[in-house]
């Protein structure tokens, strides 16, 4: 060891090819972490779904799977629409603020056109399936009509919204959606885009 | 007290203490690491022992994240690697970094049991390395071979009908034992899965262990160098090998250069030439396996063909077979078929040189051979080449000991 | 040993020529080189074209995804829909595998036997057999069609109609591009794998570089 070692040069040596290495090591783990996400194969599984509303009477609900989940299409009478506002002071979250839905849906009937409501069927609570009871008093005398969780008694109005001092804490999630023609949705899918 | 607080390193000490009392960590590391001697004159071929680890590495977590989409079913099987290569985000990248690391996995090992041989490094007191390595060999070529039925493409599936048959030739229970492989009467979905719970279980924990105590073997005797002499006869004062200097850092970053080169080529096959000409990837087993339709031309892959060459070589099933096996057998017993008393061929007779020179044009003529289909002149070169093959083992038993050597210098040289 | 190394690499390159050269295999006709790549995707889209109208009617593409292959052929899905499915009305989806309409009964009726399905044909094959076949129809005087590297093929001079058409160089090019979109198919990552090759190599260029500095600057130690 006749010449002294360039300690400092030794240094950054280490220093740059440990980050170098670090940076590599990054990129090898990119591909290894995103083979989770959803497949192709799951992503086509999981596209949009078209419904056809034309032959859904009033007060009528239909369900379809997407991605794995019931979507619920509820055509709700006029009268239905206009009671939403009275059970107001009842609601945990009337304005939807703390709720999943797509911007378009952060109104008072929760949905693209006040006569049809789309939603998912999952109860915010612990995800059961909620029952539709569209009729006055069907749960009790005061019921305005709405959802009904059966698994721990959680309740909801005609727009999903939840009622307060129930276990739901949050309204029923509305999926992004658009209407194809008059009598089309299609589910899964915003104006801007697939979900 | 009013000490002042520990800055990190002293924490980290305390951590280590910690850790120390109860598992020997820092023993561990400096026996096997910072404070193993190796001898400094290694050259190019000592990589391939360094890059082994790391493409086993390769294979572990590559083929750990290809179970996660591949489906051991004689359905879905091919449909399911197809899935993998265009569903799966990187799945084809995945795919690729384990099918040309189970060809890079050969060509490292095959040069690593080349520098083995020529530098001496299996006489004593490295015999138990040596075996320990050929073990691990054995075990590799039948994940290989396991793993390689698991896309079950045309070639997978008649590959191993080939392999799976031949061991019908042993006498008396042959049948009986092919059928007891398969599970079945053909190659079928219960041979597939019973393979890939081999392939991915088994034989990788097999290997690790393996791997293990190789290192473990070595560490204990010490590494052998290309001079074939032993560095701990010349100590200094302080008791170290004169000729040695610490695994770490001197050959960490000396294999971390290793391994960048070797990434390079590695990442230069898996981005433009996946198929690697047909050899790493074979061109019928883009064709799901089909029991009715045998493809014109069947080969094994490029690292059995030696091997497959000496067993077509010889005109009996069974011989051929037997053959075969002796083939890696005698590989096995080289240190006690080495006489010499002299390890590196940079100081060996004549006769060694010679005699490697031939064994290594035998292999790799005799693994150009078993890629082809056989022809009368294809079959006498190969029954020539398998003659040579062996003749290397005997004449080095006969000539060993009777070797013109040169005198072995004191220190290691460059 | 320096003699043993260059004995063992000359070894390589004489197997690798060796075996490169027989890769040719044994054709009826020497096969011709495509001069294609998956990198033009101009190519892409109009072999993609060519594949809907003359192939799809018989050959399916069942690995092959539509809105995978409009991403990558630079369509949106729902022109990716159009491209392919014309022959269903409009009633596929993006998310479809490329099927063919061809009931699998009435081709065994038709042509002897089903027409293989078409997503891994050109890594079974090779680009330049699939080249040189659907170049090596013929007709002759009596009428009759055959095919000089595949005697005996099923398959009817389907681009008959494409050949006559064009001047030959032009049809060559045309069939190339269906060549090119065949590669394409039968490995949709390829042209993300080619470009991306060149950063992964130039960045372990750069780790080379490094790493060979550490070790000289660590060796200096070494006497």
């Amino acid at each position: 060891m006749t010449e002294p070692v360039n300690q400092k040069r030794r240094n950054f040596l280490v220093a740059a090819t440990g980050v170098v290495g670090a940076v590599g090591a990054t990129f090898v783990a990119v591909p290894f972490v995103s083979s989770w996400k959803p497949s192709e194969k799951a992503q086509a599984a999981g596209a949009p779904v078209d419904v056809d509303v034309s032959a859904l009477a009033e007060g009528q609900m239909l369900t379809v799977e997407w991605r794995g989940k019931p979507v619920w299409v509820v055509r709700r009478p006029q009268a239905s629409v206009d009671a939403l506002v009275g059970v107001r002071d009842n609601l945990r979250d009337p304005d939807s603020a703390e709720s999943l839905q797509p911007d378009f849906a952060k109104n008072e009937y929760r949905s693209l056109k006040p006569e049809y409501l789309v939603m998912v069927g999952i109860c915010t609570h612990l995800g059961c399936a909620p029952l539709y009871k569209p009729n006055a008093g069907a749960i009790s005398a005061d019921w305005q009509g709405g959802f009904f969780c059966p698994c721990h008694g959680s309740r909801f109005d005609m727009a999903g919204r939840v009622y307060k001092a129930v276990p739901a804490p949050t309204n029923l999630e509305v999926p992004p959606y658009r209407f194809l023609s008059e009598t089309m949705v299609r589910i899964g899918e915003n104006e801007q885009g697939v979900a | 007290m009013s000490e002042q607080k520990p800055v990190d390193s002293a924490s980290n000490g305390r951590l280590l203490a910690w850790i120390d009392e109860r598992f020997p960590l820092t023993q561990v590391w400096n026996e096997h690491v910072a404070q193993y001697y190796a001898p400094k004159n290694f050259n190019f071929f000592y990589f391939f022992g360094a890059l082994a680890l790391l493409v086993l590495v390769n294979q572990l977590v590559t083929g750990i994240w290809l179970t996660m989409s591949y489906k051991p079913d004689a359905q879905e099987a091919f449909n399911s690697v197809e899935y993998i290569m265009r569903d799966v985000e990187w799945g084809w990248l995945i795919r690729y970094m384990h099918s040309t690391g189970a060809s890079a996995f050969f060509v490292v090992i095959y040069f690593h049991m080349f520098r083995g041989i020529m530098y001496g490094s299996y006489q004593k007191p490295r015999e138990l390395v040596w075996i320990i390595g050929m073990l691990i060999f054995l075990v590799l070529m039948a994940e290989a071979f396991m793993g390689y039925l698991l896309p079950w493409g045309q070639m997978s599936y008649w590959g191993a009908q080939v392999i799976i048959s031949l061991f019908g030739a042993i006498p008396v229970i042959g049948e009986a034992m092919a059928t007891w492989i398969r599970g079945d009467f053909v190659i079928s979905d219960v041979t597939l899965n019973r393979f890939f719970a081999l392939h991915v279980i088994a034989l990788p924990l097999v290997l690790v262990l393996l791997v293990y105590l190789h290192i473990v073997a070595l560490h204990k005797v010490g590494s052998n160098n290309p001079d074939g002499i032993d560095i701990k006869k010349n100590k200094n004062e302080l008791g170290l090998p004169k000729d040695g200097i610490p695994f770490h850092p001197y050959y960490s970053v000396k294999d971390m250069f290793g391994a960048a080169v070797f990434m390079f080529f590695f990442a230069a096959v898996i981005f433009f030439w996946p198929e690697g000409g047909g050899f790493f990837l074979e061109a019928p087993n883009f064709e799901p396996a089909d029991p009715m339709k045998t493809p014109e031309h069947i080969a094994p892959v490029w690292y059995f063909t030696p091997f497959y060459a000496i067993l077509r070589a010889v005109p009996d099933k069974l011989l051929g077979v037997i053959a075969m096996g002796m083939a890696i057998m005698f590989l096995f017993v080289l240190p006690w078929l080495d006489r010499c008393k002299v390890r590196s061929i940079r100081y060996r007779g004549w006769q060694f040189k010679a005699n490697l020179s031939l064994f290594v044009v035998s292999f790799f003529v005799l693994g150009y051979l078993g890629t082809q289909a056989p022809t009368p002149f294809l079959t006498l070169l190969s029954q020539i080449f398998t003659f040579t093959y062996f003749a290397f083992f005997v004449i080095l038993w006969l000539t060993s000991p009777m070797e013109k050597t040169k005198p072995l210098p004191e220190r290691v040289t460059g | 040993m320096k003699s043993m190394l260059k004995l063992v690499l000359t070894s390589v390159a004489l197997m690798v020529a060796s075996v490169a050269q027989a890769g040719g295999g044994s054709y009826p006709i020497p096969l011709e080189k495509a001069k294609i790549s998956v990198l033009d995707q101009a190519s892409l889209q109009r072999g993609a074209d060519l594949y809907a109208q003359y192939c799809m009617g018989c050959h399916s593409m069942k690995y092959l995804r539509v809105n995978r292959a409009a991403r990558d052929l630079g369509w949106s899905p729902e022109e990716g829909v159009a491209h392919f499915q014309h022959i269903r009305n409009g009633q596929g989806k993006p998310t479809d595998m490329i099927e063919t309409t061809l009931n699998p009964e009435t081709a065994k009726q038709a042509f002897g036997s089903v027409p293989p399905d078409l997503s891994l044909q050109a890594r079974l094959r090779g680009t330049d057999w699939l080249y040189t076949f659907l170049r090596s129809y013929e007709r002759a005087e009596d009428g009759t069609i055959s095919n000089k590297l595949f005697p005996g093929v099923a398959m009817p001079h389907i681009l008959e109609g494409l050949q006559n058409s064009l001047p030959p160089a032009e049809f060559d090019a045309a069939v190339g591009d269906l060549v090119n979109f065949m590669d394409y198919a039968a490995e949709p990552a390829k042209p993300q794998r080619l470009m991306m090759g060149w950063w992964v190599l130039g960045f372990l260029a750069l780790l080379i570089m490094l790493t060979y500095l550490l070790k000289k600057e660590f060796w200096r130690d070494v006497k």
